[in-house]
């Protein structure tokens, strides 16, 4: 490994060809804790819609299965192409895929079949590491060719999917009568790390779609997506949230909000106070942020974010299970949270196990969730569904 | 120069649950010139609410040093209006 610990952000964007609406892309990413080692697939579904949806389910999900056993690319490619049943019109089962395999120490190892061009960019330059071409379909001279590379990823270095809808969009236009060409996506990336080298795979796979969107003059007509795998130093959140059941421990807590390299999120008015009052602080509710049915964000040195407890963690649950893309607009305090969140990688919530009497009332008009719980819904969505790495503590 | 009449607003879970979520727009609901001698302030919860018996329920909102329980517009607006007009006298 060089330059010390990798973390492997994977971030993908995806887009629907106008008029559907689901899409035809499927991106697949598993992490293998065990192991140490990052999967993420991306397919192409013949056609657009339903149908190729379930196509590139199938293709994405028998490859990466067959990546986690290790199983010899050609074998997983053969094997797809067997089992997808043959297009009547086209008379050939189709799929395409595009598998990037990495281990914690940045080894990486890239299949592609049929999707554009993998790029792989470090220091603002692409990197081609050398191919290796195989041929898989001989029947009726229907040749079709795997290509794979094996590469050592380091620090700050990108690989960049992106399925045909991409790489073919704004075609006969005057910009790109032949399409946005994969070495013309790579200059483009570069410009835009030339201004932000430090973009997150979110920002940049979200970017580039909506780029692709744009030359297509905003109306897709094909399923566009992008995966970015961006490795990099993590990105470390603290999120304590909740008094510590023992008072004696309140200045443990503030010592580990203080010490905490990284951004740090204080949720409840009580432990917001506590740190204040231990680390001899200010805390200033600040009226101009729109709350939108949930209490103002508050401000103190030291802290990034200051918000309510419950009601602020229920609506970022919430909104974590319906799905949230980056940037989160809106001038609340939970978008204010979902943006932090989403823009780290390692995670660490401190519970405080107090429990908050008034809040147990049966009386009150609302049903206020314990905050373990709503702390533990938000840590296994963050794991499952935003692949963060979370680490849960209870004070 | 009398001094501004400050309200402090409690911004605490319970509070703003119970109807303090109100308060927010609350410089909308004075005139203009309660608004010039008002500073209007968040707080987060300061305990009121553990000890309803002392202090009444929520929501709570504090103008000057009258705490108000079970505050709505209409009582932090008359409230106000005191205040000022009691400033003034001064
Ligand atoms: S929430 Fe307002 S006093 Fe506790």
């Amino acid at each position: 490994m060089e330059g010390g610990e990798i973390y492997i952000e994977i971030a993908a964007r995806q887009l629907s060809k106008k008029g559907e609406s689901i899409c035809g892309d499927v991106f697949l990413s598993r992490k293998i804790q065990e192991e140490n080692r990052v999967i993420t697939v991306l397919s192409d579904g013949l056609g657009s819609g339903v149908k190729a949806n379930v196509l590139a389910t199938l293709t994405a999900t028998m490859g990466l299965n067959f990546t986690v056993e290790r199983y010899p690319h050609e074998l997983t490619a053969r094997t797809i192409l067997d089992t997808l049943p043959v297009d009547r019109a086209r008379k050939i089962s189709y799929a395409t895929f595009t598998i990037v395999d990495s281990d914690a120490d940045g080894e990486t190892r890239i299949v592609n079949f049929d999707n554009p061009a993998p790029l792989i960019i470090r220091n603002r330059k692409l990197l081609k590491p050398d191919r290796k071409r195989l041929v898989i379909d001989k029947k009726a001279g229907n040749e079709r060719e795997l290509e794979y590379s094996t590469f050592n990823a380091r620090r700050e270095d990108r690989i960049v999917l992106v399925t045909d809808g991409v790489s073919q969009s704004g075609i006969g236009t005057a910009m790109y009568p032949f399409g946005w060409d994969v070495p013309d996506i790579g200059g483009w990336i570069c410009g835009v790390l030339e201004q932000e080298p430090g973009i997150s795979a979110a920002d940049l796979s979200g970017r580039l779609v909506e780029r692709a969107h744009a030359n297509d003059i905003f109306s897709a007509r094909d399923d566009a997506s992008c995966v970015v795998i961006y490795f990099r130093r993590p990105r470390k959140l603290l999120l304590c949230s909740g008094p510590p059941y023992h008072n004696a421990d309140d200045t443990r807590l503030a010592k580990i909000v203080e010490s905490f390299a990284g951004q740090k999120v204080l949720c409840g008015g009580t432990t917001a106070e506590i740190v204040a009052r231990e680390t001899q602080q200010e805390v200033e509710v600040s009226l101009d942020s729109m709350s939108d049915g949930i209490p103002p964000a508050s401000q103190m040195k030291g802290v990034d974010l200051v918000t309510e407890g419950v009601l602020t963690l229920g609506r970022v649950s919430a909104r974590l299970e319906e799905g949230v893309n980056t940037p989160v607009r809106g001038k609340d305090a939970a978008s204010a949270l979902l943006n932090l969140l989403l823009n780290n990688d390692q995670i660490f919530l401190l519970a405080g196990t107090r429990i908050n009497e008034a809040h147990q009332d049966p009386s009150l008009p609302v049903e206020l969730e314990i905050r373990r719980n709503v702390v533990k819904k938000i840590r296994r969505l963050l794991e499952n569904k935003y692949l963060k790495e979370v680490h849960l503590d209870f004070i | 120069m009398t001094e501004k009449t400050e309200v402090s607003i409690c911004f605490g879970t319970l509070c703003f649950i119970m109807g303090g979520s109100a308060f927010e727009l609350l410089s909308e609901h004075l005139d203009e010139e309660l608004r010039e001698k008002t500073l209007i302030r968040g707080m987060n919860c300061p305990g009121y609410c553990n000890q309803t018996s002392e202090y009444g329920k929520p929501p709570f909102v504090k103008v000057n040093n009258t705490l108000i329980s079970e505050a709505n517009l209409q009582k932090v607006i008359t409230a106000v209006k005191k205040e000022v007009l009691h400033g003034a006298d001064k």
